[in-house]
C-alpha cells in the first residue's frame, strides 16, 4: 500500500502547509503573551505538516510493500453504500422522511444484500416503520415531511 | 465512611426505576454490540448519541452509556471463544487461546472463567473507582490553568503512543482533531476560523457527526468490504462451570488482571486494550508451563479478560474526575454530557453528587447484570449472529444519518456525516487510530483556553509550566515518555534491525 501512503501523506503535508500559512496570513496569530485567533490553528497546521513530512519521507524509503488497497472486488459493495447513503442524504429534505428511507432500504437490499422478495418488503416496512415511531414519536425529532402530509 | 455514604446515595439513584431500566438496557445493548463483529462500543454509542440528548436527566444518561460501554467488554469474550471472531478489539488476546480451549470440547469453561474474571475485574476497578475517585477530584480542584494544559498535553501524547501503533501516525490524527476543534467563529476574538464564509461552519463542526463518521460509518465501510459471512457456531459448549483444577489456574491471573486493568485504563490511551495485551504478557511470564500459551491455557483467558473489564471501569476515573477522556468511548459519553449541561472535571463530585455516584452504584448493579445475562444466555447471544450484515448496516447508517440531521435540522451535518465516515475508512485502512482525533477535538477549547490564560498569568512566558510543582511533574512526565520512547525504539533497532515509525 506504499503508493496510498505516499498519496495520503502528499495530501496531509499540503493540508498542513496550507493550515500554517492561512492562519499566518488570514488569521491574526497575535504574539506570544497574546495569542490571536489563528495562534492554535498555526501550531497545529506546523504539527500536521511536520509529522506528514516525516511520515511521507520514511513511506518513501519504504520498499516492498505491494499490497493493494481494495482486494478484487472489495470496492464494489463500498462505492453502492456509499452511492445509496449519499442519494438518500440529497432526497431526504424533498421526498420526505418517510418516502426517502423506505426507498434507502429497498435500495440497500436489493443492490447490496441481495435479500429475497419478502424481506425486502417487510424490512422496508417494518424498518421505516419502527424509525419513524424511534425518531418522530419517541424522541420528538422533527422529521422532515417531503411530499408526505405527515 | 463519607464515601460509604455517598455510595448509599448512588445506590438510591441507580435503583430508581428509570434509572435501573436504562443500565440494563445498557448492559443489554453492550452484551449485543459485544458479541456482534464490525460493531465496537464507540461506534454504538456514537450511534446512541442523539437519542440520550432527547432523555433530560444525565445520571441516565451517563448510566446508560456506561453500560454500553463495560457491557461490551463481556460481551466480546463469547464470540472470541467460540467463533475465533473477537466481536470488539480487546477480546483479540482472549481469541487466542479461548478458542482452542473450545477446540477441545472446554468452551463453557473458557466463557464462564472470563465472565467470572470480568465480573471480578469490574467489582475491583469500581471498588478502586469509589476510594480514589473523591482524593483525585479533589486534587484536581488545586489545579489552575497551566496544571490543566500539561495535564491535557500528557494525557494526549499517551494516548497518540498508547492507541496507535505509530506515533507519527497518532500525531496527524491528534493535530487535525486540535484544527477541526478550531473551525468556526473563535470564542475569545469572534473572528471566523476556516468558515469560508459558510453559515454551517461558523458554529464548527459537531462532535457527534465527526464521532458517528469516523467510527459508525466507517466501521460499516470497512465491514461491508470483508462481507462478513453469518457463520454459525458448531462448537459444543460443554460443561459451564470451571473444574477445581481450572480455578487453581485461574485464580491469580483473574487478580493480576485485575490489578492490571485498573491501572493500565487510568492512563489515557491505555484502556481496555493494551490491558489486556499486558496482562497476556505478564500470564505467560508467571505461567509454570507457558508452552501451553496459545493452546487453550485457561490463564490467558483469565488474565486479559479481567484486565479488559478492570480498565473499562477505572477509565471513568479521570473522565469523572480530571475531566480528561483516555479513549474514544469515553470521549463521546464526556460529548453526552456537556449537552446534557454537565461538565466532567473535579467540580462534578460536589456540584452533581447524583450523577458522580450514581453511575458508580450503576457499575456495581451493572457487574451483577451482566453475569447474569453473558452465563446462563451465552447460546441466544451467539444466536445473534445470525442476523444478517444487510439488515444490521442500513439500520445503522439510517439511525446515524437521522441523528446527524436532528442535531440542527438540517443537511448540512448528514453530508459532513458521509464524509467524516469516507475520511475514516480511508484513515482506518491506513492503520491510522481515530482515537487521538476524537479526544483532541473535545480537549481542544479547553487546552486553548488553558494555553492562553497560561501565557497571559506568565506574560508569555512557557516557564510556567515547568515551575509549578503539579504542572512541572506533568511536563516532566511528558519528557520522560518521549525520550524512553525514542531509547527503545533505539534498542530495538540495535537488536533487530531498522524499527519502523511508520
Amino acid at each position: 500500500m506504499t503508493k496510498v501512503h505516499r498519496i495520503v501523506g502528499i495530501i496531509f503535508t499540503l493540508l498542513g502547509l496550507y493550515i500554517s500559512i492561512y492562519s499566518f496570513t488570514k488569521l491574526e496569530v497575535g504574539t506570544i503573551t497574546k495569542p490571536g485567533a489563528g495562534f492554535f490553528t498555526f501550531v497545529c497546521g506546523t504539527g500536521i505538516f511536520i509529522s506528514s513530512a516525516i511520515w511521507l519521507f520514511l513511506s518513501w524509503r519504504k520498499k516492498g510493500d505491494s499490497t493493494p488497497f481494495w482486494g478484487k472486488g472489495e470496492w464494489i459493495n463500498l462505492l453502492l453504500a456509499l452511492v445509496i447513503t449519499f442519494v438518500y442524504a440529497l432526497v431526504m429534505e424533498p421526498l420526505g422522511y418517510a418516502i426517502s428511507t423506505a426507498l434507502f432500504i429497498l435500495l440497500w437490499q436489493i443492490v447490496i444484500a441481495h435479500s429475497k422478495p419478502l424481506t425486502i418488503i417487510l424490512f422496508t416496512v417494518l424498518g421505516t416503520g419502527a424509525m419513524y415511531f424511534l425518531f418522530e414519536k419517541l424522541l420528538s425529532v422533527p422529521l422532515p415531511n417531503g411530499l408526505l402530509p405527515w | 465512611m463519607e464515601t460509604i455514604q455517598s455510595l448509599l446515595g448512588g445506590f438510591a439513584v441507580a435503583l430508581s426505576g428509570i434509572n435501573l431500566l436504562f443500565g440494563f438496557l445498557g448492559c443489554l445493548l453492550g452484551t449485543v454490540v459485544g458479541v456482534l463483529p464490525g460493531l465496537g462500543p464507540a461506534a454504538t454509542i456514537s450511534l446512541l448519541l442523539p437519542v440520550v440528548y432527547a432523555m433530560n436527566s444525565p445520571a441516565t444518561s451517563l448510566i446508560f452509556l456506561a453500560g454500553i460501554f463495560y457491557g461490551s467488554m463481556y460481551g466480546g469474550s463469547t464470540t472470541s471463544i467460540l467463533l475465533n471472531l473477537p466481536g470488539e478489539a480487546a477480546s483479540v488476546v482472549t481469541a487466542i487461546d479461548g478458542h482452542e480451549m473450545a477446540k477441545k470440547g472446554r468452551a463453557g469453561a473458557a466463557l464462564s472463567i472470563a465472565a467470572i474474571g470480568s465480573f471480578i475485574a469490574g467489582t475491583v476497578g469500581v471498588i478502586g473507582m469509589s476510594f480514589i475517585g473523591p482524593p483525585v477530584a479533589e486534587l484536581a480542584l488545586k489545579f489552575g490553568a497551566p496544571e490543566y494544559f500539561a495535564l491535557m498535553v500528557l494525557g494526549l501524547l499517551l494516548a497518540v503512543f498508547l492507541t496507535s501503533g505509530s506515533p507519527l501516525k497518532g500525531c496527524i490524527m491528534l493535530f487535525l482533531g486540535i484544527f477541526l476543534a478550531n473551525i468556526g467563529i473563535d470564542p475569545l476574538t469572534g473572528r471566523e476560523r476556516f468558515t469560508f464564509g459558510t453559515l454551517e461552519l461558523m458554529g464548527g463542526f459537531d462532535f457527534v457527526t465527526i464521532a458517528m463518521g469516523m467510527f459508525g460509518l466507517s466501521e460499516i465501510l470497512l465491514t461491508l468490504e470483508k462481507e462478513v459471512s453469518s457463520e454459525f457456531v458448531t462448537t459444543k459448549i460443554g460443561r459451564l462451570w470451571p473444574t477445581a483444577k481450572d480455578w487453581m489456574e485461574s485464580k491469580w491471573a483473574i487478580i493480576r488482571g485485575s490489578i492490571i486493568g485498573f491501572f493500565v485504563g487510568v492512563i489515557p490511551g491505555g484502556g481496555a486494550v493494551v490491558s489486556s495485551l499486558v496482562s497476556y504478557s505478564v500470564e505467560r511470564k508467571f505461567a509454570k508451563h507457558p508452552e501451553e500459551f496459545g493452546k487453550g491455557a485457561i490463564a490467558a483467558v483469565a488474565g486479559p479478560e479481567s484486565a479488559n473489564n478492570g480498565a473499562s471501569s477505572s477509565s471513568f476515573i479521570p473522565l469523572l474526575t480530571l475531566g480528561i477522556p483516555c479513549n474514544a468511548s469515553i470521549a463521546m459519553i464526556y460529548a453526552a454530557l456537556l449537552v446534557q449541561g454537565i461538565t466532567p472535571g473535579p467540580f462534578l463530585l460536589n456540584d452533581h453528587p447524583d450523577v458522580f455516584w450514581g453511575v458508580i452504584a450503576s457499575m456495581y448493579i451493572g457487574n451483577v447484570i451482566l453475569v447474569i445475562l453473558n452465563l446462563p444466555l451465552v447460546g441466544v447471544w451467539v444466536k445473534l449472529l445470525k442476523i444478517p450484515f444487510g439488515i444490521l448496516a442500513p439500520l445503522i447508517v439510517m439511525i446515524t444519518a437521522v441523528g446527524c440531521y436532528s442535531l440542527e435540522n438540517n443537511m448540512f451535518n448528514v453530508f459532513a456525516f458521509i464524509g467524516f465516515g469516507i475520511f475514516g475508512y480511508i484513515v482506518r485502512k491506513l492503520d491510522f487510530e481515530p482515537g487521538p482525533l476524537l479526544m483532541a477535538f473535545i480537549l481542544s477549547p479547553l487546552m486553548e483556553n488553558s494555553l492562553r490564560q497560561s501565557l497571559m498569568l506568565s506574560q508569555g512566558s512557557f516557564s510556567i509550566f515547568f515551575t509549578r510543582p503539579i504542572s512541572g511533574s506533568f511536563m516532566a512526565t511528558f519528557f520522560i515518555v518521549i525520550i524512553w520512547q525514542f531509547i527503545s525504539k533505539f534498542r530495538k533497532s540495535r537488536k533487530k534491525g531498522p524499527v519502523s515509525f511508520l
